[in-house]
């Protein structure tokens, strides 16, 4: 081994991958434009929705009544100061199509003598029909529905009142909730969507992040006829594969580091999608308000840069092991798929709920690491188990690939 | 220059290579003649060490491919393949000098090199553009800077005109020819009877991993009273005499 030999076969594959136009607007420049706008539309599809049936909500009464008179009660009862238009539609089938065509929300049907009963006291029926199939249908439901039991409220404790009787009736058990995992960690609280998406995300990256240059440095190599050429230098095998494992590596993490940043961004730009229940929205409030000890995010770091190591070397070993660049492609493509389905698997699970022996497990071990570190609730065991496991992995990957180099049948196709 | 003694290799029970000595002296331009898959490759990628021997040795100015293969691989350059291969998004220079600096060369000893050979080979318009978009001369150019960037004793070709159009094996020829003037020891493989009738001071014939014959053309002629090389290769590798 030359160290010589390593920084110039590692300082011609940099250059080399930064003037692959391609694949530097691919992996370094797409994350930091696209996460953002990802992040963006959805939080503009989210609010979006929400928004346009609060200003544009049409709703239709049918009643057997006088029509007049329950479209004033709705009005001052249920509506307020709401927009909330009432369209004039004829008979049932009409509000039925309008509904169906998405020119109205919803129909309020109010029961026969509705308002007789609620003037005596007596349980009277509202039935709100709407469209599942439509999301303005079913929003809009959502709000009727709120603002129906706000009003049933109101004119329960009033008619209590009228009859001298204290409106805590209404409430004779009151169910409280009370995190636990807040006060365990001196009043810090856990942002559950950071914690959900971002160590899946960053765990895709990692295993995926050097594919695009460990399919040129061996592969490529290899089929464009200079592999035979750089091997008949002076620089030994190992030299030649430390340089080109450091490229890889190298620009792994750079193209990590990218997408992180493109995470940060989208997050900043974006507070609402992030920030739980009562948090402020925006993201040095949220940040401010998780738990973060320094050597619990170390491990976890630890573990993210151990992962990363090993999977360079994964992805080389393919390259090596490939006969072509498109066979080295498709290998490489099937790459993100245990990183997604261990992800997909810890989506729902709290950081609560990891027991040591998942630390064995690599991939899983990181996105836990990263999961327990963004949720505040620290196992220091389960991230010592996992950097343990994740070095012992980064040294067998390490030795299968030397081994690779050394066999001329692997190496010489 | 060359020494190679009952070269032997094998893939798994198939014999690539049986039993192969030859010397070749300093200066000299050895062509191999074979077949297709006759073991010429294997022969040449032996002594490159880019393959270890099953059997036998090769020396190569004196050093053993096995035990110092560093130092064997110092005294080589090679071209294998009529495709040339280099590093499209590198310019011509920085393609020759990724190699030389591989070889240990210094800063001063590369400039030097590469503005030699650039003025020798006619590359000075083109040495500092990306070789992506080069003509197939040009390239060829550049693959024969960097066979050779490091000024090796032994040069290595392995069938260096295949799939090559007239012009480009002309090119090749002439790149062999100064070669020998420089006193440079060759080993070019081939299938091409004219070429090495063209180029060889000695001709290797190899068949089914076995060399059958190593003389000058003329002893060749001589021996077996032919004057086409054609014929008597075609004579040697069917049993005849």
């Amino acid at each position: 081994m030359n160290f010589k030999h390593i920084m110039i076969v590692f300082k011609k594959e940099m250059k080399d991958a930064f003037r692959d136009r391609k694949s530097v607007l691919t992996n370094i420049f797409l994350p930091l434009i696209l996460i953002p706008l990802i992040y963006y539309f959805m939080n503009m599809a989210m609010s979006g929705a929400t928004k346009d049936v609060e200003e544009n909500m049409k709703i239709a009464i049918l009643t057997n009544e006088d029509k007049t008179q329950l479209e004033t009660f709705t009005k001052q009862n249920i509506i307020g100061e709401d927009k909330i238009e009432i369209v004039n539609v004829a008979n049932e089938e009409e509000a039925k199509k309008a509904l169906d065509e998405g020119n109205i929300n919803c129909i309020l049907r109010y029961s026969d003598g509705f308002l007789q009963e609620i003037e005596n006291g007596k349980m009277a029926g509202i039935k709100i029909e709407y469209n599942a199939l439509k999301s303005s249908s079913s929003i809009g439901m959502q709000m009727l529905q709120n603002k129906i039991m706000a009003l049933n409220q109101v004119m329960a404790t009033q008619k209590l009142a009228e009859i001298n009787v204290s409106p805590e009736i209404l409430n004779l058990v009151n169910i409280e909730t009370t995190d636990v995992s807040v006060q365990n960690n001196n009043g810090k609280k856990s942002n559950d969507m950071i914690a959900m998406i971002v160590p899946m995300y960053l765990v895709i990256i990692i295993v995926t992040a050097g594919v695009p240059l460990a399919v040129d440095v061996i592969a490529g190599e290899r089929e464009r006829n200079t592999f035979e050429a750089l091997l008949s230098t002076k620089a030994n095998r190992l030299s030649i594969l430390i340089g080109k494992y450091l490229a890889i590596l190298v620009f792994s993490l750079i193209a990590i580091i990218m997408s992180f940043i493109g995470l940060i961004i989208g997050m900043v730009m974006n507070p609402e999608l992030f920030a739980s229940g009562d948090q402020e929205m925006n993201l040095a409030a949220i940040l401010q308000s998780m738990n973060m000890p320094v050597g619990a995010m170390l491990l976890s770091l630890l573990s993210a840069i151990t992962l990363t190591i090993a999977f360079a070397g994964i992805q080389m070993a393919i390259s090596t092991v490939s006969k072509s660049v498109k066979e080295a492609q498709t290998y490489l493509s099937y790459m993100s798929m245990p990183a997604m389905i261990l992800g997909f698997a810890t989506l729902f699970m709290g950081a609560g709920d990891m027991q040591n022996y998942m630390a064995y497990i690599p991939i899983f071990n990181t996105i836990a690491s990263l999961k327990m570190v963004l949720s505040g609730v620290i196992n220091y065991s389960f991230l010592t188990i996992g950097v343990i496991i994740n070095i012992i992995f980064v040294v067998i990957v390490s030795i299968y690939i030397t081994k690779l180099f050394n066999n001329e049948k692997v190496i010489i196709k | 220059m060359i020494e190679i003694k009952n070269l032997t290799k094998k893939f798994d029970d198939k014999v690539a290579v049986n039993d192969i000595s030859l010397q070749i002296q300093e200066g000299e331009i050895l062509g191999l003649l074979g077949e297709n898959g006759a073991g010429k490759t294997t022969t040449l990628r032996m002594m490159a060490t880019m393959l270890k021997p099953s059997a036998g040795s090769i020396q190569i100015a004196g050093y053993d491919s096995v035990k110092e293969d560093s130092k064997v691989r110092e005294n080589i350059g090679i071209l294998f393949g009529g495709e040339t291969g280099l590093y499209d998004r590198l310019t011509a220079r920085e393609n020759i000098e990724y190699f030389g600096k591989l070889y240990d060369m210094s800063k001063e000893e590369l400039d030097a090199q590469i503005k030699k050979i650039s003025e020798v080979l006619d590359m000075k318009e083109y040495i500092d553009k990306p070789v992506g978009k080069f003509s197939k001369g040009m390239k060829q150019k550049v693959a024969f800077a960097r066979a050779t960037i490091h000024n090796p004793k032994v040069l290595l070709l392995d069938e260096p005109t295949s799939g090559l159009d007239v012009t480009a094996a002309i090119q090749v020829h002439d790149f062999i020819k100064g070669l020998k003037k420089e006193g440079k020891t060759v080993i070019f493989s081939s299938h091409t009877m004219e070429e090495v009738e063209k180029l060889c001071d000695r001709v290797a014939i190899i068949h089914k991993g076995k060399l059958i014959v190593v003389d000058t053309l003329d002893g060749l002629k001589k021996n077996y009273q032919e004057e086409s090389l054609e014929k008597i290769f075609t004579n040697l590798i069917n049993g005849g005499k």
